[in-house]
C-alpha cells in the first residue's frame, strides 16, 4: 500500500507540469521544453521576495507564479511563434524552444550560481496519515494542488466564454482568426497560464528540496511521459497518467531497486503509444496531408 | 463607402497567383466572381480576409487599408469571411459556433440582432442548436456557416463558393439564404462560386476572373446573357 500512496502523490507533481504540456499543446500545437527552467525562475522568483516581510507567504508565491507567467507569455511571442510559421508540419519551434531552456539554464546559474538555495516560503512540516502511510504535508498539498487546478481548468473550458474560444483554436485556428479572435493572443494566455503553473509547481517544490538552476529537469522527462500517457489533447490526461506513471514507478523502485522506477514509468510510455498512440485519454487526431 | 480591391498582387511564395485585381464592392451589394478552377479565387478572398498577405496593391474598407491588419482584426471591423469548405468548429454545437461568431461583433452592437431574423427563415438551423456540428449535413452545415458570420454583423461579407459539395435543392436553399443576408444586414456580399449561372442570376454586378486577373466586369445580367460567358462557363455552346 505504501508505494501506491507514495506514487499518487509523487504524481501530483507531475501531473501539474504535465498540464503545462497540455495547455500549450491544445492552443498552440507547440511543447516548451524549457518547462523545467521555468519551474526554476518560478522558485527563485518568490526566494528573491522572501525578505519583504509585508508580503504574506500567498502573495510571495503569487510572485513566483507570475514572473513565470510573464516570461512565459513571452517565450511563446518571440521563442515559440516565430518558429510555427511554416505550417501545420514546421517543428522548429522544438528546436528554439530546447535552445531557450539551455540560455535560461545558464542565465540563472549565473545570477544564483550553481548550488541549492532554502527556500522557506509556502513550507508546511510534518506530515499526515493517508491509510496507514504517513506522507508529507508539502507533497500532499502539490498533489490536491494538481487535481484542484486541473478540475478548475476543466470548467473553465466547459464552462466559460475563454473556454470556449479555447477549444475553437484548438479545432482550427486559422477559422478562428475569423471570428474576430487572435490565435496569437489565445496561445499567449495558453503560455502564460502553463509555464506560471510551473513556476507554481517550482515554488512548492523548492521548499522540499531547495531551489536550484537545474531543480527542473529531472522533473522534465518524467511529466512528459505523464502528459503522453494522459493524452497531450486532454486535460484529464495529466490526473490519469500522474496516477499511473507515479504508482507504477514507485512500486517498481519499491520491489526491484530504484532504477527500476524511472525505468518502469517510460516503459509505461512505449506500451500507450505503441497501444494508443493519442494517450489513454487522447481524442485522436485527423490530420488531412 | 465600398469594400475597395485595388491593383492587388498576391499568392504564394513562388506562385504568384492574382496579378493586379481591382474590384468593388458597395454596401447592400450582390457582387458575383466567377471562373473556372484555379483562375484565383479563394486567393482573393483569403487576400482580402488576411489569410494571404497583400505583395502589392491596397485592399481598403469605409475606414481605410486593411492591408497590414490581421485577419483577426479585418472580422473586427466588419469584413468577414465564409471559407471553403465551411470550416465549422467540428466538436463544437451550432449554438457554440454562431456565439464565435458574434465574437467578432464586439464593439459593434445594437440595432435588432441579425441573427434572429435568420432563425425564423430558416428553422433548421435553430432546431440543430444543440447538435455537434460536424454531425450536420453539408446543406446545414452552410446555413450555420452564413449564420455564424451573420453573427459577427459584417459590413462585407465574403462567401467562398458556398454551393461547394451541396446538391441542387440545398444549392437554392443558400442562394435564398444569401439574397435574405444582403435584405436584413445590408451587408456588401462578395460571392465567389463556381455555379456562374445561379451566381450571376443573384447578383447585381460581376467579375469574371481568368489566370489571375478580371477579364469581364458588368452587370451580372448582362455578362450572364453573354455569348462568351456562356460558352465558357455556362456550358452553352
Amino acid at each position: 500500500m505504501e508505494p501506491v500512496i507514495l506514487g499518487l502523490v509523487l504524481g501530483g507533481l507531475y501531473a501539474l507540469l504535465a498540464q503545462s504540456f497540455v495547455l500549450t499543446f491544445i492552443t498552440t500545437k507547440t511543447l516548451n521544453f524549457a518547462v523545467g527552467e521555468f519551474v526554476a525562475l518560478g522558485a527563485f522568483a518568490t526566494i528573491a521576495v522572501s525578505s519583504w516581510s509585508w508580503l504574506p507567504s500567498f502573495g510571495r508565491v503569487a510572485v513566483g507564479f507570475l514572473a513565470a507567467s510573464v516570461v512565459g507569455a513571452l517565450a511563446y511571442r518571440f521563442i515559440v511563434l516565430p518558429f510555427t510559421t511554416q505550417g501545420e508540419h514546421d517543428t522548429r519551434w522544438l528546436l528554439s524552444t530546447v535552445a531557450l531552456s539551455f540560455v535560461m539554464l545558464n542565465l540563472i546559474t549565473n545570477v544564483e550560481g550553481p548550488s541549492p538555495q532554502r527556500s522557506d516560503t509556502a513550507r508546511i512540516s510534518g506530515s499526515v496519515d493517508v491509510l496507514g502511510v504517513g506522507v508529507s504535508k508539502q507533497q500532499l498539498l502539490l498533489a490536491v494542488l494538481a487535481v484542484v487546478i486541473s478540475l478548475i481548468l476543466i470548467v473553465v473550458s466547459q464552462r466559460t466564454s475563454i473556454g470556449l474560444v479555447m477549444r475553437a483554436v484548438s479545432q482550427d485556428p486559422e477559422t478562428t482568426s475569423l471570428m474576430g479572435i487572435s490565435p496569437r493572443l489565445v496561445g499567449m494566455g495558453a503560455y502564460a497560464v502553463a509555464m506560471g503553473l510551473a513556476g507554481l509547481a517550482g515554488v512548492l517544490y523548492a521548499a522540499t528540496v531547495g531551489a536550484s538552476p537545474v531543480m527542473g529537469a529531472p522533473l522534465l522527462v518524467a511529466s512528459i511521459a505523464v502528459a503522453v500517457i494522459g493524452g497531450l489533447g486532454s486535460l484529464w490526461g495529466p490526473l490519469l497518467g500522474g496516477a499511473l506513471y507515479g504508482v507504477l514507478s514507485e512500486v517498481a523502485s519499491f520491489q526491484y531497486g530504484a532504477i527500476w522506477g524511472e525505468t518502469a514509468g517510460l516503459l509505461l510510455v512505449i506500451a500507450v503509444l505503441v497501444w494508443k498512440p493519442e494517450g489513454l485519454l487522447g481524442r485522436r487526431m485527423e490530420v488531412k496531408l | 463607402m465600398s469594400l475597395v480591391i485595388d491593383n492587388v498582387e498576391s499568392g504564394y511564395d513562388r506562385a504568384p497567383i492574382l496579378h493586379g485585381v481591382s474590384m468593388r464592392v458597395d454596401p447592400g451589394e450582390l457582387v458575383a466572381v466567377v471562373g473556372s478552377n484555379g483562375a484565383g479565387k479563394t486567393t482573393l478572398v483569403r487576400t482580402i480576409s488576411g489569410l494571404l498577405a497583400v505583395r502589392s496593391g491596397d485592399v481598403a474598407d469605409d475606414d481605410g487599408s486593411l492591408t497590414k491588419l490581421t485577419p483577426a482584426k479585418r472580422a473586427r471591423r466588419g469584413t468577414v469571411m465564409v471559407p471553403e469548405g465551411r470550416k465549422l468548429f467540428p466538436q463544437l454545437t451550432v449554438g457554440q459556433n454562431i456565439e464565435l461568431g458574434r465574437r467578432a461583433a464586439r464593439g459593434r452592437t445594437g440595432g435588432q440582432d441579425p441573427v434572429e431574423a435568420l432563425l425564423e427563415a430558416f428553422p433548421i438551423v435553430k432546431e440543430r442548436w444543440g447538435q455537434q456540428a460536424n454531425l450536420l449535413s453539408g446543406g446545414e452545415q452552410q446555413m450555420v456557416a452564413l449564420t455564424r458570420a451573420v453573427a459577427a454583423r459584417p459590413r462585407y461579407l465574403l462567401l467562398d463558393e458556398p454551393s461547394l459539395g451541396l446538391s441542387p435543392l440545398k444549392t437554392l436553399d443558400v442562394f435564398r439564404l444569401i439574397e435574405l443576408i444582403r435584405e436584413r444586414t445590408g451587408a456588401g456580399i462578395l460571392l465567389v462560386e463556381q455555379m456562374a449561372d445561379q451566381a450571376l442570376a443573384a447578383a447585381d454586378r460581376a467579375y469574371v476572373l481568368e489566370h489571375g486577373r478580371v477579364s469581364m466586369e458588368g452587370p451580372a445580367a448582362e455578362l450572364r446573357a453573354s455569348d462568351e460567358i456562356r460558352r465558357a462557363y455556362l456550358g452553352v455552346a
